[in-house]
């Protein structure tokens, strides 16, 4: 009988155990958030990834909407490409473009207390500075030349050469923002990580859960117009699916931003009825490379047959549902020096035919793919896998161009080889996003000089590539309006005639709320714009 | 078995030496510079010289076996180098998931006893009986339904149409409930089948048998003598498949939003987090080996006639 | 062929053996003529028939490419059947040669192998297989591959318990006796005695196989598009389920019951054949 009473014992314990351990974790995991417990107004927000430690000096895990939220920068940048100013009250440009000088205002505040001063305005810039190599991609980093404290609010910053985009440069969430003197490490370099994210925004970060949940309260010393809600709780949901029905099951209160939720959940949920929805201005532009230093599409005769070959307008029909329209150039007419009038390619099956016909590629009946000394036209479009727009896209553009008799091998990885091969160019087609504002065009332009980017691989293979590199380099640094308007259309016009890229459509923000949330606003690609919002 | 307790005891170093030289040589499967990952991930362009010098930084310089060297020396003292993404330790970066995941692998475990005992028990009490064909139907088919599937069905059902439960994430007890459950269906099938098979063993056992001449009321049998001893090697058997439940967390994590180590694992699988991805088999492994290893002591204090040196 | 005359008899007497062994046929058989059977290339985008319901031409609807989701069901069999089917071989086949050799031979051979067996099962099985993939990078191959280095060990544990089993039985005495070689023996006397046993292993753990290579799929991992691989399909389909939950129930049907019919076929041979124990 003895062992039948340890067993009896060892399932009881083992049992009791197990129970113990279910409800003592309870402790550590946040009640979930209720509505408005008393006076108290909270908007629940969902994203799919964690906000990182918001350090403002970098970049992923960062997210960017949460350092926007929480760091401001000196001046901001105007939904029609203008400059405002921000934390800068005005600015002057010496008479060499070099020297800039910034006034600063004098009400600011850093959430816990310090002062926002040219000497807290150094030490960031100083931060960001020391860490160059990161931030290499950016010009305005290598073009800086050095930075001063003039006065207590007024601060200088000279660049080795006058750099037009500096200002929209500056204007950006991330590096060139402000972190409190109380957050920086002892040793003052931010490179690796800061003590605690304090800024100037509206929003102060006031309780974070890894992969759970973030929650932004209003900051009382905020300079601008305050934040209209106390709270914003982020609910970190990684599933599209799973985020749309804790927002129907009134969990979440708002989504907010791109690819947040399938296009499919967008749709059924607004034809409910039951929810506000808004779809913004176009943001930025999701576009497909055309390698031009790859066997077969460095004939210009086959890029433009892909071009032909693609109903862009069914496909786009059929993929976004209207959420996101139609692409024909690299940026969209609405941003800044890119209003040019080029002519699109349209779809036109018979041209395509045409094209290749020219170019030697001739069908092969039995096979149904078109050969040219016995090879077949055969390309590598490669995509982000867990990138759900991006895979479909890639398997109709793949049965679109066979149905021409193209061969397209579908090369869908995760990220990181995705991106190795946008930088060794091993790709035919492949995927890729501009940056929307303010980064476009200039800072988008400027990055096709960089080995790196899937641009400048793609772009390897065209007879000008000097040329244009170097084009490039005088628009930068271009001051005369009309020269640079000049300059830009050589750069534009030239990658369009040459069916480098294949437009395919302009990125939206997506917002859909309950009814009870109002006052939603759509900003850059990058934001979510919550200090307007209210809840009742 | 004191012998085969023993062997093994004594294999243990040579068991767990053999493990951290699998573990480090995964790094070696990794189609890509881990350097330039490194560098990517912290936003750097991976220039050659940029290369050059993380290499020296990561120590990927070194001859392989001084390389091993120093990992090996860095983790025994829990020290599995820095994520790529994040830049905090690795192992601190586990540890911090690693309650969530044990809370939904202990429910669980609990669901499974909850389950598989009574259909199990019954079923071979009732043998053939309606009740013992529906407790088959639920264990064949809750060993061949993908729980990803499962998973998403129960959400639809419970929380979406029915509104009973939340959808997703971490909180109250209510949040627990379909996680659980959908992980511990798979293993709790396996155990119901296991379960009715011992007990039918057993039943057919002499002592059962002798006891049943001897005029013991039958329920006593059952409860003295039938059950208490079909129990025993399926209790080790849940045991050992605490490793198993720990593991397989990973795919219900990713369904339920559950803010565990399974699903930070797959993120760092996808972003090829390196020092996080060796962080987590070695300490898998290790709680694998140290639960196993318990089982079978229990196994042998429990059981008299392994205990009274039995041949194995 | 009396072996499997003797299962045969048996098995009729099994009314679920028998009903997933015709499951089974049917699965192999539309997986082998998939390109016959199918009205549709798996592939074939028609954005116009994008989630359209089952009609003519398009027996169970088509997903939300326009693509038939019956054809994708048949070719899917291909790549989840004989994916699965193809980590059994390679295991099996992997573990006959270990199992055997360890088992018959003994001494340090055995010593090396089961201790190196040791090391690999110190790790939980999917926790070894997801790392390799994860390191490997995704893709079928890698899964499948991932597969084999997780569970070779367990596999020639279990033979090589059979073998010994059998090291000792009379014949294999007496032909070790008038001085057969062993790989005389092994070939000819303890390989065909250990067949129906390895059989049952691996049509026991065929089902176990199909539901982890879809799970992989599933996490974005094994199968990539446009492959029709019933784990992706259930991934593709989960973005429709709210408008069109039946893209969703096929592939998942398809693989319960892939997984249903092989589990119940193997219960049903180890009954048979009377075997005890862990299998």
């Amino acid at each position: 009988m003895y062992r039948n009473k340890n067993v009896g014992i060892t399932t009881l314990l083992c049992i009791s155990f197990m129970v113990m351990l279910t409800f003592s974790s309870q402790g550590n995991a946040a009640p979930l958030p209720d509505q408005s417990q008393g006076d108290e107004k909270m908007i629940r927000i969902s994203w799919p990834r964690d906000m990182g430690d918001l350090n403002p000096h970098l970049y992923s895990p960062n997210q960017m909407f949460a350092q926007a939220m929480v760091y401001e920068p000196l001046v901001r940048y105007g939904i029609d490409g203008s400059i405002h100013p921000h934390l800068a009250k005005r600015w002057d440009i010496s008479e060499d473009g070099r020297k800039f000088t910034f006034y600063l205002r004098e009400d600011v505040e850093f959430s816990d207390g310090s002062p926002f001063n040219a000497e807290a305005v150094k030490m960031n810039f100083d931060a960001v500075l020391n860490n160059k190599a990161r931030h290499s991609w950016m010009e305005i980093v290598r073009q800086i030349d050095g930075t001063e404290i003039i006065d207590e609010y007024v601060f200088t910053i000279v660049f080795q050469e006058p750099y037009y985009p500096a200002l929209q440069e500056l204007s950006l969430i991330r590096p060139f923002r402000f972190l409190s003197p109380a957050g920086f490490p002892d040793d003052g370099d931010t490179s690796e990580m800061i003590k605690k994210p304090l800024g100037t925004g509206p929003w102060v970060l006031s309780e974070q859960m890894s992969n759970e949940y973030a929650v932004f309260e209003r900051n009382n010393r905020y300079w601008g117009e305050k934040p209209l809600v106390d709270k914003v709780w982020v609910h970190i949901i990684p599933d599209g699916e799973t985020r749309a029905m804790a927002f129907e099951k009134g969990e979440v209160d708002m989504i907010f931003g791109s690819g947040l939720i399938s296009r499919t959940a967008f749709i059924r949920l607004r034809e409910t009825g039951n929810y506000e929805t808004a779809i913004s201005e176009p943001l930025a532009t999701r576009f497909m490379v055309i390698n031009t230093n790859r066997f077969p599409t460095n004939d210009l005769n086959v890029r433009l047959a892909i071009q032909h070959a693609l109903n862009k307008e069914e496909i786009i029909g059929h993929v976004f549902q209207g959420l996101e329209l139609r692409a024909d150039t690299l940026f969209a007419e609405n941003f800044p020096y890119c209003n040019l009038g080029l002519k699109p390619y349209e779809y036109d099956p018979a041209k395509t035919e045409e094209l290749l016909y020219e170019s030697g590629w001739l069908m092969d009946e039995s096979s149904g793919m078109r050969q040219k000394n016995g090879e077949i036209l055969n390309t590598d479009l490669c995509f982000d896998i867990n990138n759900e727009i991006h895979k479909t896209l890639a398997e109709i553009i793949q049965s679109e161009l066979r149905k021409l008799g193209m061969q397209v091998n579908l090369i869908g990885e995760e990220r990181q080889s995705y991106l190795d091969r946008e930088k060794y160019g091993s790709f035919h087609l492949i995927f890729n996003n501009t940056w929307g504002a303010p980064y476009d065009p200039h800072t988008f332009v400027s990055s096709m000089r960089v080995p790196a980017h899937a641009d400048y691989q793609a772009q390897q293979g065209l007879a000008m590539k000097a040329d244009l590199d170097r084009t490039i380099e005088e628009v930068l640094l271009s001051t005369d309006e009309e020269i640079r308007q000049e300059l830009y259309r050589d750069i534009l016009s030239t990658l369009h005639e040459q069916a480098v890229y294949l437009p395919i459509s302009y990125e939206t923000n997506i917002a859909i709320h309950h009814k009870n949330v109002s006052g939603v606003k759509f900003a850059t690609k990058y934001e979510i714009p919550l200090s307007r919002v209210i809840i009742d | 078995m004191r012998g085969y307790l023993l062997q093994r005891l004594i294999s243990l170093p040579l068991v767990l030496f053999g493990v951290s030289i699998i573990t480090f040589a995964l790094i070696q499967l990794v189609p890509v510079d881990p350097a330039e990952v490194f560098l990517r991930q912290a936003q750097v362009l991976p220039t050659e010289e940029a290369v050059e010098l993380t290499r020296i930084e990561l120590g990927l310089n070194r001859p392989v076996h001084q390389q091993f060297l120093v990992w090996l020396g860095g983790a025994l003292r829990l020290d599995f180098g820095k994520s790529f993404i994040s830049r905090k330790p690795a192992f601190d970066e586990i540890l911090y998931y690693f309650p969530a995941t044990l809370q939904l692998t202990a429910a669980a475990l609990a669901w499974i006893l909850v389950i598989s005992f009574p259909l199990g028990i019954f079923g071979a009490l009732y043998r053939e009986s309606m009740f013992d064909r529906i407790s088959r139907v639920i264990a064949y088919a809750g060993a061949s339904v993908p729980n990803f599937w499962l998973g998403f069905l129960c959400i639809y059902l419970f929380s979406y149409r029915l509104d009973m439960l939340p959808t997703m994430g971490r909180g109250s007890a209510a949040h627990l409930v379909l996680p659980s459950l959908t992980l511990a269906i798979g293993t709790a099938s396996v155990y119901i089948r296991l379960l009715r098979a011992s007990m039918l063993d057993h039943m057919e056992k002499d002592f059962t048998l002798y006891a049943r001449a001897r005029g013991v009321k039958e329920k006593w049998i059952i409860a003295r003598h039938v059950v208490k001893n079909a129990l025993l090697p399926v209790i080790t058997a849940v045991g050992m498949s605490i490793g198993n439940l720990l593991a397989g967390s990973v795919i219900v994590e990713n369904v339920f939003s559950w803010p565990g180590v399974g699903r930070y694992i797959i993120e760092a699988i996808f972003n090829r987090d390196y020092p996080v991805i060796q962080c987590y088999v070695l300490l898998m492994a290790l709680i694998f080996l140290g639960i196993n290893l318990l089982v079978d002591i229990t196994y042998a204090t429990l059981d008299p006639r392994i205990r009274l040196g039995d041949k194995k | 062929m009396t072996l499997f005359q003797s299962y045969y008899s048996e098995l009729k007497q099994r009314k679920p053996a028998l009903v997933s062994m015709v499951i089974i046929l049917i699965l192999v058989l539309s997986a082998l003529f998939a390109p016959l059977l199918a009205p549709h290339d798996p592939e074939y985008i028609e954005l116009s028939k994008a989630l359209s319901r089952p009609q003519a031409g398009y027996p169970l609807g088509a997903d939300h490419l326009g693509r038939c989701v019956f054809s994708r069901l048949l070719f899917g069999a291909r790549i989840s059947l004989g994916a699965a089917a193809l980590v059994m071989i390679c295991n099996i086949s992997i573990s006959i040669a270990i199992g055997t050799v360890a088992g018959y031979k003994g001494g340090w051979i055995d010593e090396i192998f089961m201790r190196l067996g040791d090391i690999f099962l110190a790790f939980p099985n999917l926790v070894l297989t997801l790392v390799i993939v994860g390191m490997m990078g995704p893709g079928l191959q890698n899964v499948l591959i991932a597969m084999v280095i997780a569970q070779w060990a367990w596999y020639a544990r279990i033979i090589r318990g059979m073998v010994l089993g059998l090291r000792e039985s009379n014949f294999i005495l007496a032909a070790k006796v008038s001085g057969i070689s062993s790989v005389k023996i092994i070939l000819h006397h303890i390989l065909p005695n250990i067949f129906s046993q390895v059989f049952i292993l691996a049509t026991i753990n065929v089902g176990w196989a199909i539901l982890h290579i879809s799970g992989f799929s599933f996490l974005g991992l094994g199968v990539q598009p446009p492959a029709p691989e019933w784990g992706v399909m259930l991934k593709d389909s989960r973005s429709y389920f709210w408008s069109d939950p039946l893209l969703m129930l096929f592939p998942g049907l398809a693989i319960s019951f892939a997984v249903v019919s092989f589990n119940l076929l193997g219960d049903a041979l180890k009954e048979i054949a009377g075997v005890k124990g862990n299998l």
